[in-house]
């Protein structure tokens, strides 16, 4: 067999077609994400996450990037927006710092080599919390529902020099 | 796992969910062989060989559900490949392939360049046997002929391109 590497932009193409045609079904994902964005809204005026308290942690703040499972999970969004609500409201009562947006779908990948459109991908929203340690950082992200929901969540800490 | 059984598992998995995502994994798999053979076909001119891979893989997908494995799923796809080529551009005057188009291979191969100008059926029968690699059953299923046809096909496309050949260097 002799492969050839096709352009890089034909894939996207292609899905895109298929998408056209109505031979892909139309990302779930984004459903979860507007539960997750009116969770966010929803808890951040209920619980103040953007106001630091005078006793917040001066610990390091860390990115946790949201990925959204690729299918809908069993909870329905009411459930899902209080669970979101409730991690939230755990942090903050927690003394942590926390603040974070939604991300619409698609954007745009940069290289030498171009600009290229990101067809529908994980990537659906972050939080910078504060914490403890490494350690601290982990179980908060851990005890976000988004996980027991089949999504997944990358922790990285904040460079603040 | 072996490669029908990972085919499989991807198809499958394509069938259940039929989300981007499983189309993305399916489609990685089999990009590089869909879309060379595509290239070959559509002499090297690269904006041609992205129509028909963009076309067959519409039809692969409209049609998966009744795939019955009789066949490797490549062997299948490669099927559609020369379809699509065919009624989209077999039908029309072959003309030299257009060198400022071409990706792979580069102008001044003369047998590629050969192989661009054959008649279509010995085209795609040299391309699917001494290129591709597929046997004389699997490209009889592929195109729709017996054994044999492509036997002589392929025979006859090579003493072609060994005369094409002899010609240019007298």
């Amino acid at each position: 067999m002799n492969d050839v590497t096709p352009p890089p932009d034909l894939e996207d193409r292609i899905v895109r077609a298929l998408e056209r045609e109505g031979l892909l079904r139309r990302p779930r994902r984004a459903a979860l994400l507007a539960s997750a964005a009116a969770a966010l809204v929803a808890a951040g005026v209920a619980v103040g996450w953007f106001a630091r308290r005078d006793d917040a942690p001066n610990g390091p703040r860390y990115l946790l990037l949201l990925e959204s499972p690729a299918a809908e999970p069993p909870a329905g969004e009411p459930e899902r927006v209080s669970a979101i609500i409730a991690w939230a409201r755990g942090q903050r009562e927690a003394g942590r710092r926390l603040g974070g947006e939604k991300l619409v779908d698609g954007g745009w990948q940069l290289s030498a080599a171009g600009t290229r459109p990101l067809a529908a991908q994980p990537l659906g929203g972050y939080f910078v919390v504060s914490a403890a340690d490494d350690a601290d950082a982990l179980r908060v992200a851990a005890a976000h529902p988004l996980i027991g929901w089949g999504g997944r969540i990358l922790v990285r800490r904040i460079d603040e020099l | 796992m072996n490669d029908d059984e990972e085919d499989r598992r991807l198809v499958e998995r394509f069938l259940g969910a039929r989300d981007a995502a499983s189309f993305r994994a399916l489609y990685r798999r089999h990009a590089g062989g869909v879309y060379g053979l595509a290239l070959r076909l559509c002499g090297g001119r690269a904006a041609e060989a992205d129509d028909v891979t963009q076309e067959a893989w519409l039809r692969a997908v409209r049609r998966l559900g009744a795939f019955a494995w009789r066949s490797r799923l490549r062997t299948w796809l490669c099927g559609i490949v020369v379809n699509v080529w065919r009624e989209t551009h077999g039908a029309a005057p072959r003309g030299e392939p257009a060198p400022e188009a071409m990706v792979s291979p580069p102008a001044g191969d003369d047998v590629a360049r050969i192989v661009a100008s054959l008649p279509p059926g010995a085209r795609e029968v040299l391309l699917l046997h001494d290129v591709e690699g597929f046997t004389h059953a699997e490209i009889a299923e592929m195109l729709g002929i017996e054994d044999g046809t492509s036997k002589s096909q392929l025979s006859r496309a090579r003493a072609a391109v060994r005369a094409a050949l002899a010609t240019e260097k007298s």
